[in-house]
Order: structure tokens, then sequence, then C-alpha cells
């Protein structure tokens, strides 16, 4: 078989007929392929070439005997005998399904029976994909495609930045299970890309990125190279037009734990976190009372609280407390008010003691604490003001990882609050910098953490409901990740514009709609790490299977 | 743009369209009473000694004899009926014939040659000029029609004397025609060497029914008949252990076959035997004459008075036969048992290029 010679043949069968969308294609012997590949169709030579070339992607591929049965099978080997080796073969053939991205003449006609099936061309599956009309291309992967004589054809792919960080679309979601699907790994490539890639951008907002860390020190290295780059990585980078970098304009925001310089509630060293501190890059965020009282009602989000007794607790302190008191002060109000049991009408005796108990437990946390004397020795700040003065390019990393649950949520709280605040970061103050951020990126790990299905609406779900659906317009993406995308509410989900799936198990894969819904969903349990199904808004495609570059920032 | 139907009858001839999709049928007629004496003697050397000899399994390495395998088809079409001179309505059929070699090569079947034709099948009871205008007529109406179709012309037998339906006469020649394609493919195959010995063919169904054997039979040498069907009510042995074909093959064991005896053909002699290949017992399903094939070949003097034929090579053959057993042409073919997988492709091959009936009755 020469180059030029077709891979196989359309058929369009009484049972199966070839539609607009999707045909059969029946393969050459020996000719390789593989779901995802692409491939190129031209009609059969004795018809009319008007209709143009199609190029589609391989959904499934099936072979297929003449034998009706395994009995059939059974009969056919001298009633069972397996070691009979048969003179003669069976008639076999392997045939594919596909679907239908692109006609280079813009007809949308079934595609014909006979048509020649051939290995595609680089610049076709680009015009398929449609990667050529996007306004601001953003490198998200790139494609194996199988080629002639079991070479393999390599096509970066990009996302539309319009549509992967708005005007026009927005929002990020990826799922699989822990370690081998590259969630996280994958999250971080698209960053790098979309920072590196937003100078080059002729239009639109270049965003800044707020990174949240949730387990351990992953994210916690995002500006220090990886040590171990080979030269694979770093073609693999070029071949996505990137350069092979770790992020830049990286901040990291530790829980501040004592007034002691060196240290924070954090996994890293501390001589990593001094490093961190004497190149001012890293801060410790703290909240006095002022700024913990405006976001108490974050601290019982995960309290049963059906009379919302808890609720009016908290709005009965921010009522009688001062925002300049100190957390002494705070702490001896609530707890006389357990005794005093102000406000009956509204709050019984027993609500306010479980929220004296409650309150006393949760803000035992060293970062509840005040403004220090030597507050910039100790690179103290306020978190919400922080991230109001991140400009665009800009990457803030909030660690999380070693709070409790409760706190987790609260701190997570308080940064969407910042974000979806517009107000100056020093109000009192004519000079300072006007909140001029842009879009910002947020990366949440652990959404099922945040916005658990179920659970109630509570206000954590609510804020990231707000942001997957109004945050457009407001300049705030989310870019979530969870394990099992079935254990996330689904307003929270269903609004991204782009859609990552890695490995995952089959049950999983069945009960989630948006992965059972895409005909390639069986091949997500078998997903290997490092492959990714992604599903964006302006893929032709639907859904592509995509590798992308290991890290280029060290790990944690 | 005219019919074939409406072109005869611009030709004065008086026809009729199909009287429906089903009107033609060629359903065999069993025949019972058959009190004819066993055909031919017994010609293998040496004579074996028992009625049904043990076929052996042929080694994994020994490469197989058969390289070539050859079938014909045909899916006949009714076009309708004619008035001929003396009154008589006869039918037309339009025939596609197609004939298939299928070659052998590392286990994989492939095609060799593909002859086809479309045959327009007419009474020969009109004058020679009319016969001609028919032809003219038809032939370039079918080309013109809505679904082209390269059309011949042959006409079949009508005779008083002869006591078969039209139809039965059409058929006839129809199958003649088919043979003769397949003859034809066989000769050229010979003359070019490529069956011998060593690289026999199999032509599916029995030789007997071809004709002119006496110009073929060089070309024959190395070809062996494998019938599916065979007579059963033929008695095969007279006298006090008189026995018809039915009842022999019924104790007929698998993996055994009978010994070879000579039928006359002509002033030729046709070795033939029955060799079962799979145990109806095995499958429920399956009648005890399913699983047997009667194999026929030209002895090495087929024109001898007593020709003989060496029994290792008929066992060499029953062999290479029963070797062809697996993989078994797939169950959903009532006749899979004694259809030998390889056929069973090229038959299938011929069926994917025909033209469906409605195709070819777009031509009418």
């Amino acid at each position: 078989m020469s180059a030029n010679s077709p891979i196989g043949r359309v058929v369009a069968t009484e049972n199966h007929p070839t539609s607009t969308g999707s045909f059969r294609f029946w393969l050459t012997a020996g000719v390789n392929l593989k779901p995802f590949d692409f491939v190129q169709v031209l009609p059969p030579e004795n018809s009319d070439a008007d209709i143009g070339r199609f190029y589609a992607i391989i959904d499934e591929i099936h072979q297929v005997s003449d034998e009706p049965s395994p009995l059939s099978g059974f009969i056919s080997s001298d009633f069972g005998n397996s070691s009979q080796s048969p003179r003669v073969g069976r008639v076999v053939t392997t045939y594919a399904d596909a679907t239908v991205l692109y006609n280079t003449n813009d007809i949308e006609m079934p595609v014909p029976h006979g048509s020649r099936v051939h290995y595609p061309d680089e610049d076709g599956v680009r015009s398929a994909l449609g990667i050529d009309e996007y306004h601001r291309n953003t490198p998200a992967g790139y494609i194996t495609m199988s080629g002639p004589n079991d070479t393999s054809i390599v096509i970066s792919v990009d996302m539309d930045a319009d549509y992967l960080v708005g005007p026009e679309g927005a929002h990020l979601n990826i799922s699989g299970i822990s370690g081998l699907a590259t969630k996280t790994s994958y999250a971080m490539f698209l960053l790098s890309a979309i920072q590196q890639q937003a100078d080059q951008w002729e239009s639109g907002p270049k965003p800044a990125f707020v990174v949240l860390n949730v387990k351990g020190s992953d994210l916690l290295h995002l500006h220090e190279p990886a040590q171990d780059l080979d030269d694979r990585t770093r073609r693999d980078w070029e071949r996505c037009g990137l350069r092979c970098e770790p992020l830049s304009n990286v901040s990291y925001f530790y829980p501040y734990c004592a007034d002691e310089p060196g240290r924070a509630q954090t996994s890293l060293p501390s001589n990593e976190v001094s490093a961190n501190f004497d190149a001012a890059r890293a801060y410790r965020y703290f909240y006095d009372v002022e700024h913990a009282l405006e976001r108490l009602h974050l601290l019982f989000e995960d309290m049963d609280d059906p009379a919302q007794t808890l609720v009016s607790c908290v709005e009965y302190c921010r009522e009688n407390v001062r925002g300049e008191a100190p957390w002494s002060a705070l702490r001896s109000n609530v707890s006389d008010w357990a005794n005093s049991t102000p406000d009956k009408s509204r709050i019984p005796v027993v609500s306010w003691r479980r929220f004296y108990r409650l309150f006393g437990q949760r803000t035992r946390n060293a970062m509840f604490t005040e403004l220090a004397r030597h507050a910039a020795d100790y690179r103290q700040v306020c978190l919400s003001n922080r991230l109001r003065l991140l400009q665009p390019g800009d990457v803030a990393v909030v660690d999380i990882a070693q709070l409790p649950d409760y706190l987790q949520a609260f701190v997570v709280g308080d940064v969407i609050a910042a974000l979806r605040d517009p107000r100056p970061s020093h109000p009192d103050n004519e000079d300072a910098p006007v909140t001029e951020r842009g879009t910002v990126v947020l990366f949440a790990d652990e959404l099922n953490k945040f916005a658990p299905r179920h659970g109630g609406a509570r206000s954590l779900t609510g804020h990231l409901r707000e942001i997957s659906e109004r945050g457009r317009s407001e300049g705030i993406i989310l870019f979530g990740a969870e394990q099992f995308r079935t254990s996330v509410d689904d307003r929270v989900t269903g609004n991204s514009g782009t859609h990552v799936f890695g490995r995952t198990t089959a049950v999983e894969s069945q009960k989630d709609q948006e992965i059972r819904m895409r005909p390639q969903s069986k091949r997500v349990p078998f997903l290997r790490k490092g492959e990714l199904l992604v599903s964006h808004t302006r893929f032709s495609a639907g859904t592509l299977k995509l590798r992308f570059p290991r890290n280029a920032y060290r790990p944690g | 743009m005219t019919g074939i139907l409406a072109a005869l009858r611009e030709g004065k001839f008086t026809c009729y369209g199909p009287a429906g999709v089903n009107d033609v049928d060629f359903s065999p007629v069993p025949n019972d009473s058959d009190t004819r004496p066993p055909r031919g003697k017994f010609l293998e050397t040496p004579r074996p000694d028992t009625r049904f000899l043990e076929v052996a399994e042929i080694a994994n390495h020994d490469p197989l004899l058969f390289r070539y395998f050859i079938d014909g088809s045909q899916r006949v079409t009714s076009a309708g009926y004619v008035v001929d001179t003396k009154n008589r309505y006869l039918p037309l059929l339009i025939a596609q014939i197609g004939v298939a070699t299928t070659e052998l090569r590392d286990s994989r079947l492939h095609i060799r040659h593909y002859d086809a034709n479309n045959t327009l099948f007419f009474p020969d009871s009109f004058s020679a000029e009319d016969l001609a205008d028919a032809e003219a007529a038809t032939c370039s109406a079918a080309r013109t029609s809505r679904l082209p179709l390269d059309l011949t012309f042959d006409r079949y037998e009508v005779d008083d004397t002869d006591q078969r339906p039209p139809m039965d006469r059409a058929r006839a020649r129809v199958l003649h025609k088919m043979h003769s394609m397949e003859v034809e493919r066989i000769v050229k195959l010979a003359k070019a060497g490529d069956i011998s010995r060593d690289a026999l063919l199999l032509i599916d169904g029995s030789i007997e029914f071809y004709v002119d054997m006496d110009r073929y039979k060089e070309a024959f040498r190395n070809v062996v008949g494998v019938a599916k069907q065979f007579d059963l009510h033929r008695p095969y042995v007279s006298g006090s252990g008189a026995e018809r074909v039915g009842a022999l093959i019924s104790r007929l064991p698998s993996a055994h076959r009978t010994p070879a005896r000579g039928s006359p053909h002509r002033n030729l002699t046709i070795a033939s035997w029955y060799l079962r290949l799979h145990d109806p017992g095995r499958v429920a399903s399956l009648e005890y004459p399913d699983g047997v094939v009667k194999i026929e070949v030209f002895p090495d003097d087929p024109a001898h008075d007593s020709p003989k034929m060496d029994t290792a090579r008929c066992s060499r053959i029953s062999e290479h036969v029963l070797a062809l057993r697996a993989p078994a042409t797939p169950n959903t073919d009532a006749r899979w048992a004694s259809h030998l997988y390889p056929v069973h492709v090229t038959e299938r091959y011929i069926k994917t290029q025909f033209r469906n009936d409605r195709s070819i009755r777009a031509c009418l």
C-alpha cells in the first residue's frame, strides 16, 4: 500500500446509514488506528468532487467476522478443538465509527458510500478543529494521531481564551481520580499557557491567577524550575508554542502562625518559607476581628442550623463588637453572651452556648490574631486586601493545606468574597492603588469540599454558584477540580465552557451524565496517566484526547 | 428512455410485466421413486475391503492441496412474459450470473478472478429476424434505462416435445450459461499453469452436470468437485445387500469416506465418493445427510474403459477436503455442515456484486 492509498472505505448500509454527523468505514488490512485519531475522507473516485473533503474523529473501532455467535465458533473449530489451527482464515474486517467534524466545502450532506478514507494532514486537522479561527489562542496540549507506516502525527491544539477566561464563555472543570488524572498538573499547564500567551493577545483581558493549595506542598513551588527537565519535556513545551518555564510573578500566602519570622502553617520547610520571605514573594495572612467578623458566618457553614440561630449569633456579634477590638475582647464578649443570653427573642440560650463552644474551637487557630507590631517583618497581611492588589499576570497561591476543613472553607469564602468585592484595598487611603486587576482565574482543587452536591445551598456553594453563573461578567473565572464530578454541585460544574476528564472509575463514568453522553465515555476508565479528554466550547470535535507537557515547575 | 418491455412492444411483441416480486419459483422437486441400478463400478486400487474408510487428519505443516476455489452463482429476476407465435405465455428472465475464483494465500482467501454477465433469457420460438430485433431493442433499452444495465441476450428452447414447464427450461439455460462461464475460467487457469497436482482447484457442485467434458478433460485433470447435495435415493449397492445412498451415508462415521466408484459421463468416467465432515449427532438440528459431501474427480485416464484411481490419491484429496471443515461456514447458512468455508466466501463475494431485484426491474 502506498502512502497515498486509502486506508479504508466508507460503508453505508441499510442498518447503519451514513449521516451528516457520523459514518462507518472499514479499514485496509494492516492499518492501525486508535480512538480519537483523525481521518480525512475523500469522495469516491467516480463521484462529484464538489462535496469536498470531510474530516472526522474516530469514536470506536470494532472487528467483526462472519461468525454469528460463540456457539458457531465452537462448532466451527471442530466442536471445541481449540488446538486446531484453521487452514483458511476467517473473513474478518476492522471497522471504525467516526464523527464528522468539518467539510472543506461547508457542505452538510451524508458522507457518500465508498468514500476513500486517508490519514489526515496537519493543516486540515487544525481547520477541522477551527483552531485557525480563534481570536486568542491558548495552547491546550497536543494530539498524537496515527499516521502512515505506523508513524505518529503530532498536532498542537489550542483553546480560544475568549471561551476559556471570558468574555464569550468561561470556567473550566477537571475531574478524575487522584494521581492518575493529573488534574492539578493540567490546570497549572493551562495557567502557564495563559500567562505566557496573554502578552501576545491583541485584545481582551489578561488575567491574574489565584491558586488554592489544598494539599501538601503541591503548588508551593510554582516559581521554581523543575530540576529534572529533560529534552523531551522541553520539546513538548515547544511543540505547544510555549517556553519551558515555571510560572512567573508568583506570590505565596501562608496562614499566620506566630509572631516569629519564618514560621507559618504550611508544609514547606521553614528555610524555604524564609527564603520566600526574603525574596519578597511570600506573605502570612491573618484575620483580625474586623475582617473575621465580615466572614464569621463561613466558620459555621458545615453545621446544621435550620433555625439560623448561629447566623443570628454572628449578626449579634457584628452589631455589638467594634472592628478594632482585640480577639480577647471578642472572646470575652461571646463568653458573656453565652451566660447572659441577650436577644432571647431571636436566639435561645442553647444556641448561644453552642455558638460559644464552636466559636471558641474554631477561632483558636493562630491566624486569628491582631496585626503585629512588626507586621512588615513578619510579612503579615490581610489576605483580601492583598488579593485586591493583584495585577494582570500575577499569581497568588493561597496555602490552606494545613488548615482544618472548616477553616479552609472560611479562607476560600474570604478569597471569593475579596475577588467579587471591587472596593479598593485601602478605602481610606487615596493613594492606595485602585483595583484594576481585570479578570482573575481562581483555581480550586477539591471542589467537592467547597461546593458539595449534597449538603444544601450553603453560602460557599452559593458563592461558587454565583461565580459559575455570573463570574464571567464579573471577571472571575473558576478553574475547578475534583475527583468525582457527581459529588459537586451541578450548577457549579454545569456552567463550565471547558470540561476535562481524566481517568476515573467505570461507575463514575456511567453516573456522570457529562461523560456518559459522549461517544467516547467508555474510554474514560482506561485513560493513561497524562491523557485527558478535553471538551472545549470551540472544539468542533466535541471531545479530544490530549496530552500535555510535564510541568516545568518543581513538584511538591 | 424506454424500458425493455416497452421496447419489445414497440417491436410488435406482445408482452406483460412480471406479476410480483416472487413469481420465480425454483424449488427443487424431490424424487424418491428412483429404481435405477447403481451407477458405475468401484475403481479404487487396491480395492478397499471395508465400506467405510477412515480419513486421517493432515499434519499442520502439510500445505493444503487446494489453491483455488471456484463458484458460480446467479440471481434471476422475472422480466415479465412474452406471447409467442403460438400464443404461448412464456417467461422472460434477466439473470445476473457471476463466477468467482478465489485463491488461498497465506491462509487468506483473495479474489483472483471475477467474471460477470447479465443476460436476458428469451424464448426461441420466434423467427430469427424477430429475435434479432428483440435483442437489439432490449439491450439498447437496458443500456439507456434509469439504472443502466449492460445486458446480453440469450435464448432458451421452447420445444413442444419437452414436458418441462417453460420456466424450468429457462432456468436450465441460466445454469448452462453459468457452467459455461465456470468451465471457461477453469480452462484459462489450467492453460496458464496455475492449477496442478499440488495446487488443486475446488469447484462447488458436481462436475457431472458439465457438458462437453471431452473437450475439457485435460483442464479438469486437477479439479475436484465437491457437491453438498446429491441424490439420496439413488441405489448404491444392489443385490442382497442393496442399499441406497441415503441409507449408506446415514451410517457413515465422521471423518470417514466411502470407496471411490466410477460414474459414466458420456464416454468418460468420473470417480466419486462420499465423505462425512461433521457428525450430525453433535448438533440436534442437523439431518443425517448434513455434513456429508460428494467428492468428484476425473481419474488419470477418464476415457479408458476401466479407469483406475489410486487409493492414496483418493485419501489425500479426502484428507485435504476434511481439513477444510474448520473454520466452518457460519451456521446462519442452513447448508453450513456440508458447505465448505472457502466456497461460502467465494459465493458470498459473488452475491455482494449482484444488484438487487428492484434495480434490475428499473430497466423493465
